[in-house]
């Protein structure tokens, strides 16, 4: 018997409710063991996806649970880069205020786990609707933290 | 995301199972406004069997710490695994919270506490 490759598409639209959340920390975490990604740092780049899904649905889509979200994700010898795409309300990270490690605080954690556990980050508010965030991770690059 | 409680020399033993994210933290949320307005205000939380935490998972730990500081009480951990220690430790959370590697040492580094009587 011959073994069936099985294929994990490179691309997944999700509709904007948080339950959904699981099913793509899943599809991420299939794609990042098969490129060679150790649990750990697995869980490292399902963190930073929930955290791009969760500001998305809660703040570019307002909570409103009828819109979709495209994600892609692309690996290569050197990386592996994750995209979201949302057609929501845009995104400035210039507004947001830096996180203070001194003191413990009830939030704010998500855009810093997002650009402290990828090596880069971009958001791209020219696109014509939404936002594009477009994160990459080196494959050679260790945990975090 | 299973909660199950437990009290043990007057301490809270909270055991979270499965994985705690925005869609769910609303219940461990609930759970623990529920266990504070009992009056409780010592806890251990038991992430033994938890698989994954995001920042609303950790807001709802320093909510709690916070709260439960006010009555002089305390939030420690144990069984983290360690891809939910490193999330604490991005954000030096690991410094805030005491963590221990199981309930037992956990709940004994509380000080010995009168049970409330019935």
């Amino acid at each position: 018997m011959s073994a069936v490759a099985v294929q994990i598409p490179p691309t997944l639209a999700l509709p904007s409710r948080l339950d959904a959340m699981g099913g793509a920390r899943t599809w991420l975490d299939a794609h990042a063991r098969i490129a060679g990604f150790d649990p750990v740092a697995s869980s490292e780049l399902q963190l930073a996806l929930t955290e791009a899904l969760s500001n998305v649905i809660r703040h570019s889509y307002r909570s409103a649970d009828n819109e979709t979200i495209l994600l892609s994700v692309l690996v290569d010898a050197d990386t592996l880069t994750l995209t979201v795409r949302d057609f929501g309300d845009k995104f400035y990270r210039a507004t947001l205020r830096s996180v203070d490690l001194g003191s413990p605080q009830v939030g704010g954690y998500g855009v810093y786990f997002i650009e402290a556990l990828m090596d880069e980050v971009e958001w791209d508010t020219s696109v014509e609707q939404g936002n594009l965030l477009r994160m990459v991770r080196l494959r050679a690059s260790g945990p975090r933290g | 995301m299973d909660l199950s409680t437990a009290r043990v020399r007057g301490i809270v033993v909270l055991a979270v199972v499965g994985e705690i994210d925005a869609a769910n933290v609303a219940h461990l949320r609930s759970c623990l406004d529920d266990l504070l307005v009992k009056g409780e205000h010592n806890f251990v939380i038991d992430l033994t069997d938890v698989s994954f935490m995001d920042s609303s998972g950790l807001a709802t730990l320093v909510q709690l710490f916070k709260r439960v500081r006010i009555g002089q009480g305390d939030v420690r951990l144990c069984g983290m695994q360690p891809k939910v220690k490193r999330v604490f430790e991005l954000i030096r959370l690991d410094r805030v919270f005491d963590t221990f590697a199981g309930q037992g040492e956990a709940v004994a580094s509380f000080p010995l506490l009168s049970e409330p009587q019935p």
